[in-house]
């Protein structure tokens, strides 16, 4: 990889993490509209878990990987991956239609 | 105050100015938490200058919240969110206190440290869901989205400021004072709290049974829901991706850019000043569909190494 590509690395670096929080922002409204009033505590709690646990995983199978590809093809493989989940995660019909409407909260009633 | 139909739930004519005062006393209660534990872990290095001393604090610091996380979820449905909140903030300074007047005494101890950092995480995970599920009460339904954006705007900056912060407090006060501004934001975080209330969900009919059920329950309402059960694997999918690149960017830096210290500090900058970016933009913007902002936004592979939900 180039080293005067660095700027452009940076400005990309600085993109995903406001794409991120934008990304995250929209999945806590979802959340807190979706959810139950009486069982958000729960729900919150459980994502945290969730991703707390994945995240030290997700470090376990990177380590292995980034030795056997070197640093460099661990980064676009991570983004490959990512983005390909991202792009699957539309063709789910239930994800698509959750916020869509109100069942959950109906349903609790 | 209890909500009788959540379906239609309004937090009444003036919570404009109840959300801002309980905001602001949050905002001000958890950078000043943040800023205290970057203090706290440069005199863990500074005095003993090692490495599992350094990760003592960080288990200290991560584990408490990880293993209470799921019953303070619980609690935060059972019980007052305001009190919870309330009694966090109060468990957190008052440990403080007792550790700055070890601190003027000269009897300090290593391991006072790492308690008053596992007393912070434990009342983290207590606070932090009670303070996000009381988001709802607190807004109506068409300012939520600015008040997520607000919220993770704030988590952001938490990121973001408490190490120059901390550094800052570190070189122009004397320690026990640095400690200080803990109690002091925190005192901040509770005053709101105590004057305004936060209205409590209505528990259905059988809703309500005990700790382990609920803690049951929580994880039946995301199983049984489809759509929820898609979020919740794609959330963890993404995070067990991306999380990596976190701590690898330092040796991206190093071995394909061939940069030292201060491209790393350009990397860190540059995605110190995304967060913000992105959180004051998804706060300004109101997306119509969450879901497709949600899934679009992650393709980009990049997740902060400890963000708060």
């Amino acid at each position: 990889m180039p080293t005067d590509l660095f700027w452009p690395a940076v400005a990309w670096w600085g993109l995903g993490h406001a794409a991120f929080v934008m990304g995250d922002a929209a999945r806590l409204t979802l959340l807190l509209r979706v959810v139950p009033l009486h069982q958000q505590g729960r729900a919150l709690s459980l994502l945290t878990s969730v991703t707390a646990l994945a995240g030290p995983v997700g470090i376990g199978l990177a380590i292995p990987i980034g030795e056997w590809i070197g640093v460099r093809w661990l980064f676009v493989l991570m983004g490959a991956v990512a983005g390909c989940v991202s792009l699957l995660a539309f063709s789910s019909a239930p994800l698509r239609q959750l916020g869509a409407d109100r069942d959950m909260r109906q349903a609790s009633n | 105050m209890s909500v009788g139909d959540e379906t239609t739930h309004h937090p009444g004519a003036d919570w404009r100015s109840r959300f801002w005062c309980v905001f602001a006393g949050q905002a001000s209660s958890l950078v000043g938490s943040a800023l205290t534990q970057f203090v706290l872990l440069w005199w863990i290095t500074d005095a003993t200058g090692s490495v599992s001393a350094l990760a003592t604090a960080g288990l200290a610091a991560l584990l408490p919240q990880a293993l209470i996380g799921p019953f303070g979820g619980v609690l935060a449905d059972r019980y007052s969110r305001r009190l919870l909140m309330i009694a966090a903030d109060a468990v957190s300074a008052s440990c403080m206190l007792v550790l700055i007047a070890l601190f003027l005494s000269g009897r300090v101890e290593l391991w006072h440290a790492y308690i008053m950092i596992a007393v912070r995480s434990t009342m983290q995970g207590i606070q932090q869901p009670a303070a996000t599920a009381s988001i709802p009460m607190l807004v109506p339904e068409s300012f939520l989205s600015r008040a997520a954006g607000l919220d993770r705007t704030l988590a952001s900056l938490t990121i973001v400021a408490a190490a120059p912060l901390g550094a800052l407090a570190i070189g122009t006060m004397p320690l026990g004072l640095a400690l200080g501004i803990d109690v002091a934001t925190a005192v901040v975080g509770i005053m709101p709290l105590l004057v305004f209330r936060i209205p409590q969900p209505v528990v259905p009919d059988g809703g309500q049974t005990d700790v382990l059920s609920e803690l049951r329950d929580g994880a039946a309402l995301v199983c049984t829901h489809k759509g929820l059960r898609h979020l919740y694997m794609l959330l963890a999918a993404l995070t067990l991706i991306v999380m990596p690149s976190s701590t690898l960017v330092i040796l991206l830096v190093k071995e394909q850019f061939l940069g030292g210290a201060v491209e790393v500090a350009l990397m860190e900058s540059a995605a110190g000043a995304g967060l913000i970016a992105g959180g004051i933009a998804a706060t300004l913007r109101v997306p119509g569909r969450q879901i497709l902002w949600s899934c679009g936004a992650r393709c980009c592979p990049r997740s902060p190494s400890r963000w708060p939900h």
